[in-house]
């Protein structure tokens, strides 16, 4: 007996609810927008006009200057391109192995000192040298200063992705390895053949997490690095914005005094700047984005 | 098959005890080695044949550290071949320099430091963080009193005779001031002009401003004739009474015997005691009020906070100063009918403005009172610089880098080769005083190096040669010693330490007088007393007191002499 399928329909109320809860959305992405879209114009917009006119929504008077000043002359901008996507795909392959190769142990009930181990990882979290020894240790220990893996090796690993892993292996049933064990494989062989394929959605979450934090990073580059090759993208930006600020910033008179004709940067390049460096990461997150989302969910739904 | 797993694993964990052991071992040799043999910025062939014969020393690559907006200035390495060429038989040192950001320039200097990294000079100042102060506190820096009165560095002693000195030294731990760091500066007087529409002022009947009314005159014709433009445009932070206190006070003493360190005000007595006043505006307070000169006392002592409420009122002063920041770009876009900067950016100023308005032209009105009244002895300084060179107490090349100061500071060649570039390529000189940009050289990729990184002094300056004649006439005032007075706390230098609580409290509250100095609260009395009550909630009573004791300590070894 075939059953009748029945159209569940929605009542006027639901359509309403839906049509104003869309609208919202919306309307909240379009002032998220917003910013950029303007960011955007600007950049392309005749410096004076911007500063006489205002920020606007369309572009007054069409000017390539900025995009043009930026790569003229020394191609630092497209250096520090190719350094940034270098030590953003190197770091996040890096970090999503390690932090997987720490994190996995932990939850085998047969490792032994897995919860001292767990312990200093932790421990990490809560205390540091600070910034006087880790500088001495990366200059004069690792001699790590000026040299590309400085950007890469020290922020793959981090306790907190390691945790986050180890509680996504956890809800993978031990039964699985036990089984193989039984079989005759070795835990390396259960590690890759096994509980990684198993893990896609939190592997590709960390990898996204350290992307970001790898493509964001400057704050290295600006202890560390000497060598203009090895500048990455958003540390130009911030020493461009760091120009900025400290000549207009009012709690240095002084400076500003001593400063007194060193030139501001204009408006165009700052946004020029802002413009390139987001560029790729805004038209790469559509793509990765439903990763993201089932990242987001690890954990959330048992069984 | 278990037991050969179990050797392996105990094999592979000596193996890893072993590298742990290997790595420890390296660092005694560690980062000089690497620091001079690998770090060659230009390649120039090392000199093979050494130092036997010639008796020439040794080649040794000096770090030096400064900033730059970019991550090098344009054509520095040819300047530095050029520099090596000259000086490679009598200094034979090869420089390379770091560029680093310049809110980051003190954190990185310090690190450096602690971290036993090779530095030989480092740029330090009173305005970076932490403060040249401060660093010598911690002695971080070399004492460099006896390169500058020794016969082996005769150009220094020649170029930085001893009053330049005592004004730029610092105090150490013990209160004794040495040198600690090489001043660099051209003028001793900050300059300070108004930049106005020249074009605008002649259109409206007034031409050139030379006085305070004619500027007031130029203002209602603005405020008049060109609604939408800004007829004083103010960055946050400045104030009218700031920026025209000078000038708007009609009497000029001949004494001057009044200072203000630290934003407290301080006057010194006849008996040569100094006195602190008590309050934020020094002239509210009675005591302090009553030990200036007589004519001073004859005024009303809120006179510059009336002015700006009348300018306020006006139309002169608007709401948004209080959120500007980029009041140059708001006046060479047209925006803005005046503006404060320092005169040594007349040229770049003029040749935005004129590029950008159409038929624009600069006017320049001169805020130091000296200029403004062209009276000498009536502009103060304390002949400090606000930029210095410091050596490291770790190096180990201070000999070879005063050596190379004194290099450069031996003639006007030498040292217009590191500011300006190679003659010829990047510049060309006219006359003895002034330089031009030669013919078919772009200005954006001509070298552009700081000279108050390096080479900044008074006795060896050259002058764009398109600036205009009265330009050069204030500049040259304002480096003359005898057309400027030397101010009561001049070689003075405030430590903080003892009231640093009490400074932090106070340094969040910098702004809260920027409202009542631009003539935008009606009530000035009752104003003048909340942000009193809010000083001395923060401990400014207590800062006033240190002051006091501090300024009078120094007085007794450099007593007031009247000036």
């Amino acid at each position: 007996m075939t059953v009748a399928k029945r159209r569940i329909r929605s009542s006027g109320k639901d359509t309403l609810v839906e049509v104003f809860g869309t609208l919202l959305c919306v309307l909240f992405a379009l002032f998220c927008f917003l910013p950029l879209w303007v960011a955007l114009v600007a950049s392309f917009s005749n410096e004076s006009a911007v500063i006489r006119d205002g920020y606007g929504l369309w572009i007054n008077q069409w000017d390539l200057t900025s995009y043009k000043l930026i790569f003229d002359g020394t191609d630092t901008v497209l250096n520090a391109y190719g350094v940034t996507i270098l030590t953003t795909v190197c770091g996040a392959a890096l970090t999503v192995v390690l932090t997987a190769m720490l994190a996995y142990p932990i939850t085998v009930q047969s490792l032994k000192y897995r919860n001292a181990i767990a312990y200093f990882a932790y421990a990490t979290m809560v205390f540091s040298g600070g910034l006087v020894p880790t500088y001495i240790m990366m200059v004069r220990f690792l001699h790590l200063k000026n040299n590309l893996l400085v950007l890469i090796i020290p922020g793959a690993l981090n306790a907190y992705n390691m945790f986050l892993m180890r509680n996504f292996f956890a809800t993978l049933p031990a039964s699985l390895a036990e089984s193989a064990k039984i079989d005759g494989a070795s835990d390396i062989l259960i590690f890759f053949k096994i509980i990684l394929p198993l893990s896609k959605p939190i592997l590709a979450t960390i990898a996204l997490f350290a992307s970001m934090g790898y493509w964001n990073e400057w704050y290295k580059v600006l202890l560390y690095i000497e060598e203009p090759q090895l500048y990455t993208l958003q540390y130009l930006i911030m020493r461009l914005q760091q120009q900025v600020d400290f000549l207009t910033s009012s709690l240095n008179p002084a400076a500003r005094q001593a400063l007194s004709f060193v030139s501001i940067p204009t408006v165009g390049i700052r946004l020029a700047t802002a413009m390139i460096s987001i560029g790729p990461i805004v038209l790469l997150y559509p793509l990765l984005q439903r990763y993201f989302i089932k990242g987001l969910l690890i954990g959330s739904v048992k069984g | 098959m278990k037991s050969t797993r179990k050797k392996s694993l105990v094999l592979i964990c000596l193996l890893l005890a072993l590298c742990l052991l290997l790595g420890c071992a390296q660092t005694s040799s560690g980062p000089q080695e690497s620091a001079t043999s690998g770090e060659t910025q230009t390649d120039q062939e090392q000199p093979d044949n050494g130092t036997e014969s010639t008796g020439k020393p040794e080649q040794v690559t000096l770090e030096f550290m400064a900033f730059a907006p970019e991550t090098n200035f344009n054509d520095f390495d040819k300047v530095l071949e050029a520099v090596y060429e000259k000086t490679d038989d009598i200094l034979n040192i090869r420089i390379h320099y770091t560029f680093t950001t310049i809110g980051e320039i003190g954190q990185k200097v310090s690190l450096k430091i602690a971290s036993g990294e090779q530095l030989d000079l480092c740029f330090v100042a009173p305005w970076t963080n932490p403060t040249l102060n401060q660093m010598v506190s911690k002695e971080m820096l070399l004492n460099l009193d006896s390169y500058f009165d020794s016969p082996e560095y005769p150009a220094l002693g020649k170029l930085f005779d001893e009053e330049y000195l005592r004004n730029n030294s610092f105090a150490d731990a013990s209160g004794e001031y040495h040198v600690y760091a090489v001043p660099f500066g051209q003028s001793f007087v900050n300059g300070n002009c108004l930049y106005y529409r020249l074009d605008l002022a002649k259109k409206y009947g007034i031409g050139e401003i030379k006085t305070l009314e004619q500027l007031t005159q130029f203002y209602d014709a603005i405020v008049e004739n060109e609604p939408g433009m800004m007829p004083l445009c103010m960055n946050a932070g400045e104030t009218v009474v700031a920026l025209f206190g000078d000038v708007l006070k009609p009497l000029q003493t001949e004494n001057h015997n009044y200072a203000t360190i630290n934003s407290v005000g301080v006057v010194v007595g006849e008996d040569g005691k100094a006195y602190a006043a008590k309050t934020w505006i020094p002239n509210m307070d009675t005591t302090y009020y009553s030990m200036l000169d007589e004519e001073l006392q004859a005024q009303d002592p809120l006179y510059a906070y009336t002015v700006a409420r009348e300018w306020y009122q006006k139309g002169y002063v608007t709401d948004d100063c209080l959120t500007q920041s980029d009041h140059e770009g708001q006046f060479v876009a047209g925006r803005a009918a005046s503006f404060k900067r320092a005169v040594d950016t007349y040229n770049s100023i003029n040749a935005r403005l004129v590029s950008s308005v159409q038929g624009a032209e600069l006017g320049c009105l001169p805020l130091e009172p000296g200029a403004y009244y062209d009276t000498p002895l009536a502009a103060g300084s304390d002949f400090k610089t606000w930029n210095f060179a410091g050596i490291p107490t770790t190096s180990e090349y201070a000999d070879r880098t005063m050596g190379f100061l004194n290099w450069l500071f031996e003639s006007k060649e030498n040292h217009d080769l590191m500011e300006l570039g190679i003659e010829g390529v990047h510049w060309e000189a006219v006359g003895e005083d002034y330089y031009k940009i030669p013919e078919g050289v772009d200005p954006a990729k001509n070298y552009n190096f700081y000279g108050y990184l390096l080479t900044w002094n008074p006795n060896y300056v050259r002058y764009l040669d398109t600036t205009p004649e009265f330009i050069v006439d204030l500049y040259k005032k304002y480096a003359d010693t005898s057309f400027i007075y030397k101010k009561v706390e001049a070689g003075f230098s405030f430590m903080t330490d003892p009231v640093k609580s009490e400074q932090a409290l106070m340094n969040d509250l910098t702004s809260l007088g920027t409202p009542l100095g631009n003539g935008m609260v009606e009530d000035i009395p009752g104003e003048i007393e909340r942000i009193q009550a809010q000083y001395d909630a923060a401990g400014f009573q207590t800062i006033v007191a240190e002051v006091e004791r501090q300024f009078n300590e120094f007085l007794l070894e450099n007593p007031y002499e009247g000036q």
